[in-house]
């Protein structure tokens, strides 16, 4: 007779825990059986380690702002590998067992844990690239630097960005009915948020896109305006094809904070949408519409 | 048999889930109109659309009721046919009103690369196991173009899978051909 | 009108049929000569029954063998339409179309099946689910429907056009007591018009339905007759004792205290009247 048993034919409960645990055990196996995955890695690796050189970039900042947007490919594997996960819960399995939906929801985003954890070793890696290429340059003369790192919460974004993109993976996975349908689409909500961000670096999206890039750019005067007469602590962009007038690259540690908040909260809400119905679904609910509007307006007042 | 197909259009229209390509088609267009906004070149954008419409146009091939209909005298790729021109219909419209929408070169917006992975994809869902091959073959689509994306240039390797891109007509013509040597399946 | 094999007169006919997976032979040389009339498949988990529906509904062709079905052959793409227009086939665990209502989705078959007369598509749709129970559902979405409905609605789909040869991969499957009893009048009245072939894991189903029985097991048919030849067949080798017996090639609990043995009986052993899942149980297990 087990520990677990207490007399003839009937098996003490094992707590919730132990039970998550347990089932998000089996869930790890089968994350790595994700080709997207992989590849997802390798191509931000490439993108990082390989593609991203202050020595041939198109204009002075690509470097800082390509890193931001180099997870990308790693954000739709991850996706795709939350999706698939969600998309067992479609079927109908044991429906009267003990275990409740919601239970078993949790054991599968605790599953995707190692993922986040993956996801933090490749911010790390953002970090270290940064100051191995000795810091990298942002803005124009007058108004530059070749030291630029990013900020502790920009890479964090990195991290932010996984909890979406497991959110997203869930949220699609459970609730569309053929992957044949999510993985395409998961594509191309990655692919247009990551390689067209410039879309959203208007000061007036910035807050409510999906990765910000950082600097913001902040028109601050006419094309004829004398760049000296502006503050010297400002970093510059002089007017160009795409810009009529000089415009300051606002960098900014709370705003990337506060966008990270926004991330989190825009998680909540598509974890919602993935979750069977009940009090923690209500709490995501509440809790992501919060947190979304109380970082969007926090971005707004931070940006200049 | 031209005439079971078109009454069969209207039902089979029915069975198709429209939501997916009505998503991206909306994504993608908004995209389109931001890019146009923006003043911005976007050739990319359209290479992205072609990935994605093409992958989700394979994707609609995805039939639950395939074990029911397999002994139909409408034959599996007669079934195929008639989703993909159902299917192929809006996303040539969608196609359309995103190279009049994107500021891209009329290269870009060149049908060609788009059906070259739409029929390489089909031509895997025809080929693929059963259960599986609609799938595998709406992979195709993207995976091919974030390969593509992934090989640096200037090598053999990157000419090959640059493939839909430069000479998406060959591409075509081998997938087509693939397909009718799949056409019992 | 019914085509039969010009050469046996059989509306079914197999020889040497054959289908492997890699290493695995789903089904092994079997001959099979079937007129008109309700036949039962019966088999255990993985015995090749579901492969061979699927082939004999043309849905999957064989690796060897020869296949007759009303008469033409199933290889040769003109004879396969023509094989397709004129019969039924129920998939084990078919899915449908949630969104469409069960009318709709038999009356789509029922275009697929190159019927162009919406009057009569809608006439014989209305017909079959009606026949099926589903008369007060036709109009309701397949999806808000139960898993026997949904079943039954498969069924109708597969019945549409008065196929000449219904081939049904556990027809049953999910069926109420009064449903299974309705299909088994709907059955009768396909059987006079041609061949029924069903597998089944019910030997009472067999025993109130078929006028034949086959006995599948490790892609072999080990047992082809009528369904009381099968009971038959344990007659003499089956008798109840309260203690397990070293003689019996099978055994199980019937009671408390009771138990059933297969074999050959010992010496003045309580020797009972053997039924139909004696017979096949001692098939199966000889066939090994």
């Amino acid at each position: 007779m087990s520990a677990a048993t207490t007399y003839a034919g009937v098996r003490e409960a094992p707590g919730t825990l132990r039970v998550v645990c347990a089932l998000a055990a089996t869930e790890v196996r089968r994350v790595p059986r994700n080709l997207f995955l992989p590849l997802g890695l390798a191509f931000a690796l490439w993108l990082l380690l390989g593609e991203i050189d202050p020595a041939t970039e198109d204009w002075a900042g690509s470097s800082y702002e390509g890193m931001a947007v180099s997870s990308v490919s790693l954000m739709w594997g991850i996706s795709v590998a939350a999706a698939i996960a969600f998309q067992r819960e479609r079927v109908p399995v044991a429906l009267g067992a003990a275990v409740p939906e919601v239970v078993r929801a949790l054991a599968r985003l605790l599953a995707m844990l190692p993922l986040l954890g993956l996801v933090g070793g490749f911010a790390a890696l953002v970090a270290w690239r940064q100051r191995d290429l000795g810091g990298l340059t942002v803005g124009e003369e007058p108004g530059r630097t070749l030291e630029a790192l990013q900020t502790t919460p920009e890479l964090l974004q990195h991290v932010a960005l996984a909890v979406l993109a497991v959110a997203l993976g869930a949220a699609l996975g459970r609730r569309m009915a053929h992957l044949a349908a999510v993985i395409p689409l998961l594509f191309l909500l990655w692919y247009l948020a990551g390689a067209f961000y410039w879309l959203y670096g208007h000061p007036a999206v910035t807050p409510f896109s999906v990765i910000q890039v950082q600097p913001v750019l902040v028109p601050i005067g006419p094309a004829d305006a004398d760049p000296l007469a502006f503050p010297d602590h400002w970093l510059l962009a002089a007017p160009n094809e795409y810009q009529d007038g000089w415009s300051r690259r606002f960098v900014s540690t709370s705003l990337a904070w506060w966008h990270n908040g926004w991330l989190l909260g825009l998680a909540q809400l598509l974890l919602a949408a993935a979750l069977p119905s009940g009090t923690l679904r209500r709490c995501l609910l509440v809790g992501g519409v919060l947190l979304a509007v109380v970082s969007a307006v926090a971005e707004v007042r931070v940006i200049p | 048999m031209i005439a079971v197909l078109a009454r069969a259009a209207l039902p089979t229209s029915r069975a198709i889930r429209w939501t997916p390509i009505a998503g991206a088609s909306a994504l993608l267009l908004v995209a389109a109109m931001l890019t146009a906004a923006s003043g911005r070149p976007a050739d990319l954008l359209p290479a992205v659309a072609a990935a994605a419409l093409a992958s989700l146009l394979v994707g609609s091939l995805h039939d639950p009721a395939h074990d029911l209909l397999a002994p139909v005298p409408v034959s599996a790729m007669q079934r195929r046919a008639l989703r993909l021109a159902l299917m192929g219909g809006a996303v040539l419209l969608v196609w359309t009103a995103l190279g009049l929408l994107a500021q891209t070169s009329p290269a870009a917006t060149a049908v060609g690369s788009l059906l070259a992975l739409a029929a390489s994809g089909v031509a895997v869902a025809v080929w693929g196991p059963a259960r599986t091959g609609v799938l595998l073959g709406a992979v195709v689509p993207v995976l091919w173009f974030a390969v593509d994306q992934a090989v640096p240039g200037g090598g053999l390797a990157a000419d090959l899978v640059g493939l839909w891109r430069t000479d998406p007509w060959p591409v075509v013509a081998v997938a087509l051909v693939v397909c009718l040597m799949g056409r019992h399946r | 009108m019914t085509t039969t094999d010009t050469v046996t007169g059989a509306l079914l006919a197999t020889t040497g049929l054959t289908k492997r997976y890699g290493p695995l032979t789903a089904v092994d040389h079997v001959d099979l000569s079937l007129g008109r009339g309700i036949v039962g498949l019966l088999g255990p988990n993985g015995a090749g029954k579901t492969t061979l529906l699927r082939i004999l509904a043309t849905v999957l062709s064989p690796d060897a063998g020869d296949v007759r079905l009303l008469g033409l052959d199933p290889t040769e793409p003109k004879e396969r339409l023509e094989i397709r227009r004129r019969i039924g086939f129920l998939p084990q665990s078919p899915r449908l179309y949630g969104g469409f209502t069960p009318l709709e989705m038999v009356d789509y078959v029922a275009i697929l099946k190159e019927h162009t007369d919406k009057t009569w598509r809608r006439n014989e749709a209305r017909a079959a689910l009606e026949a099926l129970g589903l008369g007060d559902r036709m109009h309701q979405r397949i999806r808000t429907l139960s898993g026997g409905m949904q079943q039954r609605v498969a069924l109708a789909a597969a019945l549409i056009g008065t196929p000449q040869l219904l081939v049904l991969d556990e027809p049953a499957t999910g069926l109420d007591p009064e449903q299974r009893i309705a299909l088994r009048s709907v059955l009768a009245g396909c059987a006079d018009e041609g061949t029924v072939l069903l597998s089944t894991h019910n030997t009472a189903e067999v025993s109130a339905l078929c006028q034949h029985v086959l006995v599948m097991d490790q892609g072999r048919i080990c047992w082809s007759g009528a369904p009381e030849d099968l009971a038959a067949a344990a007659q003499g080798q089956v008798w109840e004792s309260p203690h397990d017996e070293p003689t019996a090639v099978r055994s199980w609990l019937t009671g408390p205290g009771n138990r059933r043995h297969l074999g050959t009986p010992p010496e003045g052993a309580r020797v009972v009247t053997s039924t139909l899942d004696d017979g096949y149980l001692l098939v199966t297990r000889l066939a090994r």
